[in-house]
This record gives structure tokens, C-alpha cells and sequence, in this order.
């Protein structure tokens, strides 16, 4: 492929167009739209009338009875009902909170001791975490639960928070940034008679915030989505979340193609929210793969 | 510490305890009742008015949880080995068995005595028979149905009412329509089989009921009529793997109950179509597979007097028409299960004779793993169809295993 | 004195440090290490919940292994699932290499094209899983509708050889952002004197791909394999919701037969052996992949850069 440089011989001109250029572009493109269609489909379903949805008529956009365009809200209506939207939503919104401030906190201050604070011992127990980063996540799902239930909390808002409250892949990330801090700041605090904690909190961990903002982003797009998890360990609705919600609606309609409506316009609703985030904030979500790439 | 520090602690531990009482004021008085999920949200709502009108008039608080059908039996299993057990709930004909085995419905041979307003023979013969086990009372029935013949009257003039006028339809059906919709997959599939089994004069279990018989000449014989029902053709795989395949004109028959007359009323109101008795071999009495609901109270429950009361309330005649209604099945109780319309009058008579499934443990593993799987994926197989013979027999061998 | 208090100071500092990390360590213990043990105890019990755990050694193993008519379904979904890791990760690997390479020459609309592919990574694991089934939909959906323009009968969902590929075709496209993302920033670290090394010696697009980029990211593609293949090992959301198992059991993976196992058979014993059975075959996976796999081992590159002595030849 091309070369990103600048070239050493300035008289090698650019050849904009040439087919092989063109032919890559042609791909790009049609796998973008691969990419965009989907959702341009799913949210103009979810504004048609559910006959229309059924009719064996194709259209891009959502027309009534007499062929002009309309756009319906019933099926966000019914949607909205289903998922019981307004708890669900709020549980949702408690456990990502929760759990991202939570996690943010907690794996900051892991992270710092294990970069900046001398302790016996210090590096057994980082190695001994990173071990444990090999286990994957679905092993830990049956004797989670167990404990879950030992500790009688399952079934509740907190064994969607617990249980993930820390991530050493995050205590990875952040002794890293620690790591890179200046050794100077630190040690005109302590001259100050500083206490570890206050140049935590007061000095370290500001200067980690752009880290900070990417692992909270995508602490709380991960919870935002579990589902294993939530079907596993919730039964009642009430502390269902969007993503529990939203799956025991795409259950219905497994069999039952009568629910699409509500289906659709159900996950638009879910979907939503989360896409509108990382446009607004794509810079950090974009800048955050860089940051917690691989190391050569 | 810094002080900033503990007021942080003490507002995450605030928090957390806050959460943990949040789910905690559920109430010891409330009973929790698991029901199937309407498919409607009309019907969604009505269900919990009639649980509000419940507990205006007797003051009971009621906690319903309505769960899809599909993922109930799931969502019970682990709703009940975990802190959230329902009080009482909707069962599925077949797990009365194993719950009641095990101990985890209560016996409510001495609750129903005391119950006012309903007995014994009120109820369809077999709909209550498979409440009983061991013999002990474990549950009530609250609807049933029975699987009829749906047939579409622009390509079939006349129900059919032996298995060779049936197969004979095939003949008049006009280019690119087939004759006969699937009957499902897994548990779906078991369960139609035995309308064909019975109509043969086969059945699930031998008369001692110590194995299984559906792998004998009978059972064969059912699957081989579900395969020429089926054709192998391609016009008839197309139209079998289109959703909706009868609502959408392509497929003569279809056997089915009494929530699809609602669903192609709705959905595809320009379907001409009308139900029969399923027909049997030889035209001999038809007989059918029975379904339905039962209700039950689960040992654990400190409230069972208060379940005792709810489920005396829907026994009464209106609130068994209207969750027969939810369901598009029937009141279980005789008396109540009359209707005008004409089509609905064919699934009552033939509930008359309708054939429950084997009151055993596990036999739902069987159905859903064994007898459904043969069937559904192996016997009825677009693929690649495997021997019937074998295929049931290898079946029947898994299910004596696991049940004797 | 001074000696006194500087041992005081190292001990105050210690305990600071170990004080910062009790959470994790709480967590660790409680979260990840207890429940190992735990697994694998319950793995030699039978238990269903309900009563107390049942001491029977190794007869869940051997039961899973051999019974075919209690376990019908441990050898298939272990199938399945290996055949889904088969499909999909390659799939995966080889074209986030060719999106990310387009995407490292000089193109327009880099940004666009990256937030593009990156929208299914936002979305929830649930609604990708309703939008495609609404798409794939016989008769409802886009290839319903490609179904009566052409006369076809594609039923992806519904027949056993196009289900699996299906899945596989939906984690490549809703993990495409993600990957070409990591994949892209590696490239764009490599050496461009290493590119203009290989012009001199006379290289042409595809010798500059092989022999700079492909090996200057090898450790990513590494790292990718890896963790696509662990991801695909516990493939579960998807299947449970979309098809339930799938046609005859064609989607069943090792994941959903553990789940069966819980909530339809009650047998906790046995679906922790079972996790015990994916949990080594993980390892073992990771382990073989270290050694085989471009990348896993360093050395492998440093090796042939010093190659032909004087004269670096990169191409």
C-alpha cells in the first residue's frame, strides 16, 4: 500500500485516480454503507405503521395507506410501555453511574499505588493480577452467581454493580498513565508535608483526566449493554435494565413476528442514547484506542 | 485520613445501602404471582387491572410479573433457587410432575376442599388430571385448549375427516401452494405429535406407564402422515420456511388453537378460512392434543391463604373469560366455556377428547430434547430426513433412560 | 534517630499502599479467585439448586464425555462453538488488515469511515441482534424483500448450514470498529523509514505490506487473534436471542448449553465442569497460539532484521 510519507524524490507526482485507488474507495464506501444502512432501516421501520411494516411493498420511508409519506409514533408508544421505560431506564442509569464512579475511583487508586507507592510485595501481586487476566469472563458467570446468592444480593440492582466494580485490564491502564507522571511534582508535595492520599486525589489524578474520561466512557457504554449477566442474575422487572429489557422484547418477537413493531422502535430507543454519546464525544472514545493501544 | 476522603466513603456507602433497601421494601405481604406474558399490550393491561380489582376488594397486595411464555419455564427455574421465589404462578401442564416430586409446589388437596365456589367436577375431566399426582391435588386448572384443523376455504372446499381425504386435498391445490404448514420445532413439535399419535390409536407412554411407546407401529405411522403432510417438493419446503405461512395464503392446512383464530383475524383479516375437528385415521373420533395452564402454590410461600384467595377470584366466571382471553384458550371450567362463535364451539367439542401429556417427571426434557428434536429436526428434516423408525427409537431409548 | 524515622516513614508508606489497593484485593478475592475454586469444587457435586450439593467425583466429566443420551448436546455445541471461533476469527483478522491498510494510505475521509464502522461497537449487543434479525427476516425483512424481487426462498436463520455462518458474518461486522481502530494506530506507528527502505530496495504496494507492515504489527495482529478468539469461545448473546439454539442445534454454543444446563436441567454441578472443559480449552488455545502464531513471540522479528549481516535488507 501507499507509503504515509512524504516522499524523498519530489518529482514522484501523485496519481489520484488510479484504479487502484478508485477500487478501494468503491470498497470503503459500500462497506460503510454496509455499516450505516442497517440503522437508516431500523429507524425508518420504526416509524411505519406495523401493516406497513408487514406489507410486502419495499420503501425506504414510512408511508401510509395512500402512499404519503407518515410517520408513526405507535410502535414507540407500545415500545415505551413494554420496556417499562421510566424504571428501567432510571436502574439503568444507577447502575452505570454507580458502577463507572465506582470503578474510575477504585482502579485509579489501584493503579497509583501500584506505580508511585512503595510497598513489599508490590510487584507479586501486579503480576499475579495481570495472571488472572487470562481468565475469561463467561467461566466466572456460574460461581459469580453462586455468591451472588450466598451474599443475597442477587436479584437486586447491586449484583449488576458488584461484581464488576473492579477491572485489572483498568488498573493496567492507569499505572501505566501514573507511571508517566513527573517524579517532580510528587516530591515537592511530600516536601509539603502531603499526605499520599491528598497528592492522589489533589495532584495525580487530574493529571490522568483525558485516561479518566476514556475509561469512563467505555466503563459505562459496557455496562449500558451487558445482557449475560443481567439475564442470569435479575428475575424480577423491577431491576431490569434497558439492555434485559430490550432482550426479553426481542424473545417475544423470536416466534412471534407481531412484535417487530414494538421490537424496532424498542431498540432505537436502547440504541439510542449511547450512539448519540460517542458522536458528541467521539474525540475521546477515537483518541482512548490510541491511548490504551498495543505496546510494540 | 483527609476528610474528604471519609465523606467519600461514607456517600458511596450510602449509596450502596441504599440499593441494597431499595429492593428490600418489596413487602413480606405481597404475593408475587408469575403469569404468561399476553401478546398484546391491550391484553398486558387488562391482566393487571383484573390483579387491581383483586386487591381493591380484598385488600390483598398482588405483585404480577408477567413473563413470555417461551422463557417462563427458564426464568421459574432460577427465580426459584434464588431470593426472588414467586408465591404462585402459572405452570405448564407437564412440570407439575417434577415440581411436585421435589416438593416445591405445595399440596393443595385441602386448600381446594375449602374452596366455596368451585369442585372437582366442574372442571374438563382431563384438564384436572393433570393436576394430580401421586395421587395429591397440586395445582387447578385455568384454561385449556385443544389443537383443531384450520383450513383455507378458497383451496379446500370441505374439512377433511380421514387421513386419506386428507392426504387426497393435495390434488386440487392450485400452482405454488402446499398443503400443510409445520408443525414447529423442539417442544412444539412434540406436543403436535401426539394429536396424530392418538388419532392413530397410539400414545406417549404403555398402559403400565413403565416406558414409552411412541416409537411403536403407531407412532411410525404418525410420523410417516406429518411427512406426507409435509411433501418434499420445493414448493412446499418454500412455503413452510415463510413466517406465517397460512395467514399469508400459501398452505391449505394448518393445526393450530384457538389464539390463532385471534392472530389471523388481526393480522390478516382477508383470509378466508375456517376450523375443523382434526381428523382421525380412520374417521373415528377425533382426538387432540390438550394444552393449557395450570396455577400453583409453591411450598415456601408464608402466604398461601392469600394465594388461596386469588386463585378463588380467577375461578370466577369474569376473570376466566378474560384470562382465557389473553391466552385465547378456554375456561377450564365447564360451565364457562361456551361461546358463540362457531369456530371456537369446534375447539370445545373437540377439548371433549383431548389427550393431556404423561403426568411423569422430566417428561418435558423428553418432549423438548428427545421426542421434539426427532421429529421436528431429524424425521421432518428439509435436508436431510432420517429414517422415522430409527430416529423415534433412538428417542424412545433416551427417554426410558431418563425417566425409568 | 533519622534511621528510626525513615523505617517509620517506609512502614506508613507501606501501609498506604497496601490500604490503596484493599478494594482490589477484595475484589479480587472475592470476585475472581473464590469463584475458581468454587467452580471447580461444584464441578465434582451434583446439585440443583434446590438441595444440598452431592459429592460424585469425576462422574460429571465422565458422564458429559461419554453419555449421549443424558448430555446429547456437549460434543455438538462444543462444535459448534469451535466452528464459529474457526470462522469468525479469521474472518475477522483478514479484514480488519485490509480495511486498516486502505485506510492507512492517504484517504479522504479517514475520521468518517472510522466512525462508521464504529457505530455497531456503541450499540447494544441486543439491538444488533434485533436489527439483523428484523433484516434477515424471510419475509419481513430486507432479504424478504429480496426474496419476492427474486423469487428466492433464503431463510438464513432458518436453515442449519447458513445460520452459524451468519453469526460469524455479525461479531466480524459489529467487532470491525473496534479492531480496525487498534489495528490502524499500530500501522500509523510504524517506522516510515522502514517504508522508504523497502522503495529503495525496490518494493513495490504489496512487498511494502508483507514485508514492513504485516510484520510491524504483528504483535497486534497477536493481540487480535487472541482476544477475538477468546470472545468467540464464550459466543452466547446472540444465539440466545436471535434463534434460541438454532435450527437442530447449529447455533448452539458451548456458552448456551452451559446456560441450558442451569435454568432447563438444574444441574449446576455439571454446567461447572462443563465451564472447567471451556476453561482449558481456552488456555490451551492461548498457550498453542503464543507459540505459533505471528507475533506471540518477540524474538521472531529481531531475528530476521539481522539477517544478511551488513546490509539491512527490509525487503
Amino acid at each position: 500500500m501507499e507509503s504515509t510519507l512524504r516522499l524523498a524524490s519530489p518529482r514522484k507526482k501523485k496519481f489520484p485516480l488510479r484504479p487502484a485507488r478508485i477500487l478501494m474507495y468503491a470498497v470503503l464506501i459500500l462497506l460503510a454503507l454496509s455499516f450505516i444502512f442497517p440503522y437508516v432501516w431500523l429507524i425508518s421501520a420504526s416509524f411505519k405503521e406495523p401493516a406497513q411494516i408487514f406489507s410486502p411493498v419495499f420503501s425506504l420511508l414510512p408511508r401510509d395507506a395512500n402512499g404519503n409519506i407518515r410517520f408513526v409514533l405507535s410502535n414507540y408508544a407500545s415500545a415505551i410501555e413494554y420496556l417499562n421505560l421510566s424504571q428501567v431506564f432510571g436502574n439503568t442509569m444507577i447502575v452505570c453511574v454507580v458502577n463507572t464512579v465506582l470503578n474510575l475511583f477504585l482502579n485509579a487508586l489501584a493503579g497509583y499505588a501500584f506505580a508511585r507507592i512503595q510497598f513489599k510485595g508490590r510487584e507479586i501481586i501486579f503480576k499475579l493480577m495481570i495472571a488472572s487476566m487470562m481468565v475469561p469472563g463467561a467461566i466466572m458467570t456460574i460461581p459469580n452467581l453462586i455468591i451472588s446468592r450466598t451474599l443475597l444480593i442477587d436479584d437486586t440492582l447491586i449484583v449488576l454493580i458488584l461484581p464488576f466494580i473492579m477491572s485489572i485490564y483498568n488498573v493496567f491502564l492507569m499505572r501505566q498513565q501514573f507511571l508517566g507522571l513527573n517524579k517532580e511534582i510528587e516530591e515537592a508535595a511530600i516536601m509539603d508535608g502531603a499526605g499520599h492520599f491528598r497528592i492522589f486525589f489533589t495532584i495525580a489524578l487530574p493529571l490522568v483526566s483525558p485516561m479518566l474520561v476514556v475509561l469512563g466512557i467505555t466503563t459505562f457504554m459496557w455496562n449500558y449493554n451487558n445482557f449475560m449477566w443481567a439475564l442470569v442474575a435479575t428475575q424480577s422487572p423491577d431491576v431490569f435494565t434497558l439492555a434485559r429489557s430490550l432482550g426479553s422484547l426481542i424473545s417475544a418477537g423470536q416466534n412471534n413476528p407481531s412484535m417487530y413493531p414494538q421490537m424496532l422502535a424498542g431498540s432505537v430507543i436502547v440504541s439510542a442514547p449511547l450512539i448519540v454519546i460517542f458522536f458528541a464525544l467521539q474525540r475521546f472514545v477515537l483518541q482512548g484506542i490510541n491511548i490504551g493501544g498495543v505496546k510494540e | 485520613m483527609s476528610k474528604l476522603f471519609t465523606s467519600r466513603v461514607v456517600f458511596l456507602a450510602f449509596v450502596l445501602l441504599s440499593l441494597v433497601g431499595c429492593q428490600d421494601n418489596q413487602g413480606d405481604d405481597v404475593v408475587s404471582f408469575w403469569a404468561y406474558q399476553p401478546s398484546t399490550q391491550a391484553h398486558q393491561n387488562a391482566f393487571r387491572s383484573l390483579i387491581a380489582d383483586f386487591t381493591e376488594e380484598t385488600g390483598i397486595k398482588v405483585k404480577l410479573n408477567l413473563v413470555v411464555k417461551d422463557s417462563f419455564n427458564m426464568a421459574l427455574n432460577s427465580a426459584l433457587s434464588g431470593r426472588s421465589k414467586p408465591d404462585m404462578s402459572y405452570l405448564d401442564q407437564p412440570l407439575i410432575a417434577d415440581y411436585a416430586s421435589d416438593g416445591t409446589i405445595e399440596d393443595i388437596t385441602s386448600m381446594f376442599a375449602d374452596f366455596s365456589s368451585v369442585q372437582e367436577d366442574d372442571f374438563f375431566a382431563t384438564a384436572f388430571q393433570t393436576n394430580e399426582y401421586d395421587g395429591k391435588l397440586y395445582g387447578l386448572p385455568l384454561n385449556v385448549t385443544a389443537s383443531v384443523l384450520f383450513y383455507n376455504k378458497d383451496m379446500v372446499e370441505s374439512a377433511p375427516e380421514t387421513w386419506d381425504e386428507w392426504l387426497a386435498c393435495r390434488e386440487d391445490l392450485p400452482q405454488g401452494k402446499s398443503l400443510f404448514d409445520g408443525i414447529g420445532n423442539g417442544g412444539y413439535a412434540g406436543w403436535y405429535f401426539q394429536a396424530f399419535l392418538a388419532n392413530c390409536g397410539g400414545s406417549l407412554l404403555n398402559d403400565q406407564q413403565t416406558a414409552v411407546a411412541f416409537n411403536d407401529a403407531h407412532g411410525v405411522e404418525a410420523a410417516q402422515m406429518i411427512r406426507n403432510l409435509y411433501g418434499s417438493d420445493q414448493t412446499s419446503i418454500t412455503n413452510r420456511g415463510t413466517s406465517d405461512a397460512f395467514g399469508n395464503g400459501l398452505v391449505a392446512f394448518k393445526l393450530g388453537s384457538s389464539s390463532d383464530i385471534d392472530r389471523f383475524d388481526i393480522n390478516f383479516p382477508t383470509l378466508d378460512y375456517d376450523v375443523a375437528l382434526v381428523p382421525s385415521k380412520t374417521g373415528a373420533t377425533s382426538y387432540s392434543n390438550m394444552g393449557g395452564e395450570n396455577i400453583v402454590v409453591y411450598s415456601h410461600s408464608n402466604l398461601k391463604d392469600k394465594c388461596a384467595s386469588l386463585i378463588e377470584y380467577l375461578l370466577r366466571e369474569d376473570s376466566l373469560d378474560k384470562l382465557s382471553d389473553f391466552t385465547g384458550n378456554f375456561p377450564a371450567i365447564r360451565e364457562f366455556a361456551t361461546s358463540e362463535d362457531a369456530r371456537l364451539n369446534v375447539i370445545i367439542a373437540q377439548m371433549e377428547n383431548s389427550v393431556p401429556r404423561p403426568v411423569v417427571p422430566k417428561w418435558i426434557r423428553v418432549n423438548d430434547d428427545y421426542l421434539g428434536p426427532a421429529l421436528g429436526d431429524k424425521i421432518l428434516s428439509d435436508e436431510n430426513p432420517r429414517d422415522i423408525q430409527t430416529s423415534l427409537d433412538d428417542a424412545a431409548a433416551a427417554a426410558n433412560q431418563l425417566l425409568f | 534517630m533519622v534511621v528510626v524515622d525513615k523505617r517509620r516513614q517506609k512502614r506508613k508508606t507501606a501501609l498506604i499502599g497496601w490500604l490503596f489497593i484493599l478494594p482490589l484485593i477484595a475484589y479480587f478475592l472475592v470476585f475472581q479467585i473464590a469463584p475458581i475454586f468454587m467452580s471447580f469444587g461444584i464441578s465434582f457435586t451434583e446439585w440443583n439448586w434446590r438441595t444440598t450439593p452431592r459429592f460424585v467425583g469425576f462422574d460429571n466429566y465422565i458422564q458429559l464425555f461419554t453419555n449421549r443420551i443424558l448430555y446429547p448436546n456437549f460434543w455438538k455445541s462444543l462444535w459448534v462453538t469451535v466452528q464459529y471461533m474457526l470462522m469468525s476469527v479469521p474472518l475477522s483478522v483478514a479484514v480488519t488488515l485490509i480495511v486498516s491498510a486502505m485506510l492507512n494510505s492517504k484517504i479522504k475521509g479517514e475520521k468518517f469511515f472510522k466512525s462508521a464502522f464504529f457505530i455497531p461497537s456503541v450499540t447494544a449487543g441486543v439491538a444488533i441482534s434485533a436489527i439483523w434479525m428484523f433484516l434477515i427476516d424471510p419475509t419481513y425483512g430486507l432479504v424478504g424483500a429480496l426474496n419476492r424481487a427474486w423469487g428466492t426462498n433464503i431463510n438464513l436463520l432458518g436453515r442449519t448450514t447458513t445460520a452459524l455462518p451468519l453469526m460469524a458474518i455479525m461479531a466480524v461486522w459489529s467487532g470491525l470498529g473496534y479492531n480496525v481502530l487498534i489495528m490502524l494506530s499500530a500501522m500509523k506507528n510504524i517506522n516510515p523509514s522502514l517504508y522508504e527502505a523497502c522503495e529503495i530496495d525496490g518494493g513495490g504496494t504489496i512487498r511494502k505490506f508483507f514485508h514492513v507492515t504485516l510484520p510491524g504489527v504483528a504483535p497486534t495482529i497477536f493481540f487480535l487473534c487472541i482476544t477475538s478468539t477468546i470472545g468467540s469461545l464464550q459466543a452466547f448473546d446472540q444465539m440466545y436471542l436471535m434463534t434460541g439454539g438454532g435450527p437442530d442445534g447449529s447455533t448452539t454454543t458451548f456458552m448456551l448449553e452451559i446456560y441450558n444446563m442451569i435454568f432447563g436441567y438444574s444441574e449446576v454441578g455439571t454446567a461447572s465442569a462443563m465451564s472447567y472443559v471451556l476453561f482449558s480449552l481456552i488456555l490451551v488455545i492461548t498457550l498453542v497460539g503464543q507459540r505459533f502464531l505471528p507475533g506471540g513471540k518477540e524474538r521472531k522479528i529481531k531475528v530476521r532484521k539481522v539477517r544478511d549481516g551488513k546490509h539491512l535488507k527490509t525487503c
